[in-house]
């Protein structure tokens, strides 16, 4: 169920109805579960099972860790049982494909596994609760009157399957969301906040990514090879603003959804391509995934604890598996390792200064310089999204290089790209001088007329309707 | 704050439904998608249409102006079933309509159909023309630069290039090795089902064939379309259109350029002109 579908809006609103009924106020958790089940079961019903077995076995094993004696053996059951889920389908395809005979035995049983919806979402919360509770940190919970196994069943399993978070995050922490879990008030609810971001989610999936998708097409093989080398990298910046637009626009509805029935999620986007470095960006960019790789992966392979290269191994070791968490094909790990070795390369030269690229005391050009070179590497680096076959992305750069005299520079029909960039462009820009005076003066304060206009592009403007990029994630 | 959005997002969309009575030949599709919705619904909206015009990619770059007796219901990207599916929908069905048959099986986009057709928002857009994708504020701004710089918004690329063509049409022969093309049964029934039940209520189909780059004229995809077509739709029940023997020059071997699309929609035109459609003998 798409979140920019007619249906999704009425589960929203039958569910807050119902939620918010006084006798229900103590089976609050109980409607969310079922409006949550709807919601997963509606694209596909026999997935569910698979989404509810691995709440129950996140709750046993997060149970037993917290609760009960040989922690660290329920701590392991958890990480290996969620580990084999996600390798089993989502990197069966690959695995059989690159390695397995398909036309028969294990390697056939594996291509014929189906790719159950936000399977990399709600196994990365499960490994979360499972660590979490194995390093202590809901150990304040466990010091206070024990939960009973189905309390505690119940909140994890809402953790797990909490509809707007399930398919595409943010990957909340679970014990900040077991905190949040509590009867709700209709008078609680922040409309302002909850306004605010779903207007700006939908704006920026519905008008902004839904319309470039229609120009980035072209980008497809064989059709670029048509392509004169100015509009290959008009599409390039297209499909780069197209790919913020479309997951930060998720995440902001997903937050404002949340926010309706009371729950805050983390932050997952916050203006990535103003970040001047590699490391800046990544702490932009999906901020919930790049948090989850820190702590669980490459805290735990060492981080920067033992010397120089190991904190450069074990950064482009996180990244690849990063990469590699994207989707189930190598072109994800080649992206992870780009990725990767441009954060070590950048840690190499630059250490831990603000900008990647300094030039003396040139300060400021030295910041748009770096944001510049930040945002165009990383933009190329999406070009393995949109061509997942890694020699297509090879023959793509090369056309850019090849293609500058033989047919039209700059096809003038994909110049809207333009258009549809600048409010995304406008949108960082905000953020940047929104501290000063003249910006808060004359521009924020009348902040409801940018609202009215999204509100008024999103009803007139709107791309068709297509599924979120991160959903094949 | 969020009274004063609101209220602002009511000035402008009152502002633009005023825009938009005013000037209703305003606004122009920007890309691909948008150009078939807008066609489909051209068509579908008018109150009335006497001849349509169904068929894929090769026959939408047909200059409407010229024809405007003809609503082209042919679509980029998409297929004759689509066409169809999309005039069967209409009330008031077209007296005549023109089938492109070169790629007449091919299958068809349903997400086109289903959201020109079903659940309520097409109706919603039939009573508030301001909400069609022709008057997308970024449709209305396109085509007001386009008249401020007097250019042809269906125009294209003036230049052809041989390397491209050439590569296209190699490419295009070896896939025709490759891939076998045939035509299925399935396909077959779906697209006679569909053109009986209009027949059945009256529409007549005329047949007429677009010209393509004379080296891959004999392509199996393109014979066996053919051989299929005379066998389900015999020349001596239906209406074939004379081929146009014209060396025409494309793009990439199927469709042609913006100005072989002048010249052949010029020849179509005079066709339809001298052509008695009541007569059904094969030509």
């Amino acid at each position: 169920m798409l979140f920019n579908s007619w249906l999704f809006v009425g589960l929203v609103i039958a569910t807050a109805i119902i939620y918010y009924l006084p006798f229900l106020k103590q089976r609050q958790v109980y409607v969310l579960l079922i409006s949550s089940c709807l919601f997963y079961a509606y694209d596909s019903l026999g997935l569910l099972l698979l989404l509810i077995a691995s709440g129950l076995l996140n709750a046993m094993a997060s149970y037993g860790t917290m609760h009960l004696k040989h922690a660290r053996t329920y701590a392991t059951m958890g990480v290996v049982v969620n580990l084999c889920l996600l390798g089993l389908f989502k990197y069966g395809g690959l695995i059989s494909t690159s390695f397995l005979d398909t036309s028969s035995g294990i390697g056939h049983f594996l291509c014929t596994l189906p790719l159950p919806l936000g399977i990399s979402f709600y196994t990365f919360s499960g490994i979360s609760l499972v660590v979490d509770a194995y390093r202590g940190r809901f150990d304040d919970q466990a010091m206070s009157p024990r939960p009973s196994f189905l309390q505690h069943t119940k909140k994890t399993l809402l953790y797990i399957c909490f509809f707007p978070k399930l398919l595409a995050g943010p990957i909340a922490k679970s014990k900040e969301f077991f905190e949040e879990i509590a009867p709700k008030s209709f008078r609680q609810i922040n409309w302002t906040f909850v306004f605010k971001s779903l207007v700006v989610g939908y704006f920026l999936k519905m008008v902004i990514a839904d319309n470039l998708k229609d120009f980035t097409f072209w980008m497809a093989y064989p059709y670029f090879e048509l392509r004169g080398t100015g509009t290959l990298i008009l599409m390039v910046f297209g499909y780069s603003v197209q790919m913020f637009a479309d997951f930060a626009g998720y995440s902001l509805i997903a937050i404002g959804v949340a926010a309706i029935f009371g729950y805050r999620l983390p932050t997952n986007f916050n203006f990535p391509y103003i970040a001047s470095s590699f490391r800046e960006f990544w702490k932009r960019w999906h901020i919930t995934l790049s948090q989850f790789l820190m702590e669980y992966l490459y805290i735990s392979l060492g981080g920067n604890r033992k010397g120089k290269m190991h904190t450069y191994l074990n950064l482009l070791l996180t990244m690849m598996l990063g990469g590699l968490w994207h989707g189930a094909a190598w072109s994800y790990l080649v992206w992870g390792t780009y990725h990767g070795l441009c954060l070590v390369i950048e840690r190499m030269i630059c250490g831990r200064r603000e900008n990647c690229i300094s030039i003396g005391k040139w300060t400021r050009i030295s910041h748009w310089l770096s944001i510049t070179f930040v945002f165009v590497l990383v933009s190329f680096g999406w070009l393995l999204f949109m061509l997942p076959d890694f020699s297509e992305a090879v023959l793509y750069v090369k056309c850019i290089f090849t293609n500058y005299g033989s047919v039209i520079f700059i096809d003038p029909k994909l110049l809207p790209i333009v258009i549809y960039a600048a409010p995304v462009a406008l949108y960082h820009a905000l953020y940047c001088y929104k501290d000063r005076d003249r910006v808060r003066k004359y521009v924020l304060r009348y902040d409801y007329i940018f609202y009215g206009i999204m509100l008024f592009l999103i009803l007139t403007n709107s791309g068709s309707a297509s599924s979120f990029v991160y959903f094949q994630f | 704050m969020i009274k004063k959005s609101l209220l602002c997002f009511s000035v402008l969309f009152c502002l633009h439904f005023l825009i938009v009575q005013l000037n209703p030949t305003l606004g122009m599709a920007t890309h691909q998608w948008q150009e078939n919705l807008i066609k489909a619904q051209s068509f579908l909206y008018a109150d009335h249409a006497d001849s349509a015009m169904v068929g894929t990619s090769l026959s939408a770059r047909i200059i409407r102006d010229s024809i405007p007796s003809v609503k082209s219901v042919s679509f980029g990207g998409c297929a004759v079933e689509d066409g169809l599916r999309i005039i069967s929908s209409k009330r008031h069905l077209p007296q005549y309509v023109f089938v492109e048959s070169n790629l007449l099986f091919m299958e068809g986009n349903k997400e086109l159909v289903n959201k020109l057709t079903e659940g309520i928002i097409p109706t919603i857009k039939y009573w508030i023309p301001s909400l069609r994708e022709q008057y997308e504020p970024i449709c209305l701004l396109a085509s007001l630069a386009l008249k401020a710089g007097n250019v042809n918004p269906q125009a294209g690329a003036a230049a052809i290039d041989l390397n491209i063509l050439n590569q296209s049409i190699k490419q295009q022969q070896v896939d025709d090795r490759k891939y076998q093309y045939e035509v299925s049964e399935e396909r077959l029934r779906t697209i006679k089902e569909l053109m009986d039940s209009l027949e059945g209520k009256g529409v007549k189909f005329v047949f007429f064939e677009m010209p393509v780059n004379e080296r891959i004229y004999q392509l199996r995809k393109f014979e066996q379309t053919r051989k299929a077509l005379y066998q389900v739709f015999p020349n001596n029940k239906y209406r074939y259109l004379p081929s146009d023997t014209t060396h025409y020059l494309t793009t990439d071997g199927e469709h042609l350029s913006f100005k072989e699309q002048q010249v052949f929609s010029h020849y179509f035109k005079n066709l339809l002109t001298h052509t008695d459609l009541n007569n059904k003998q094969h030509e």
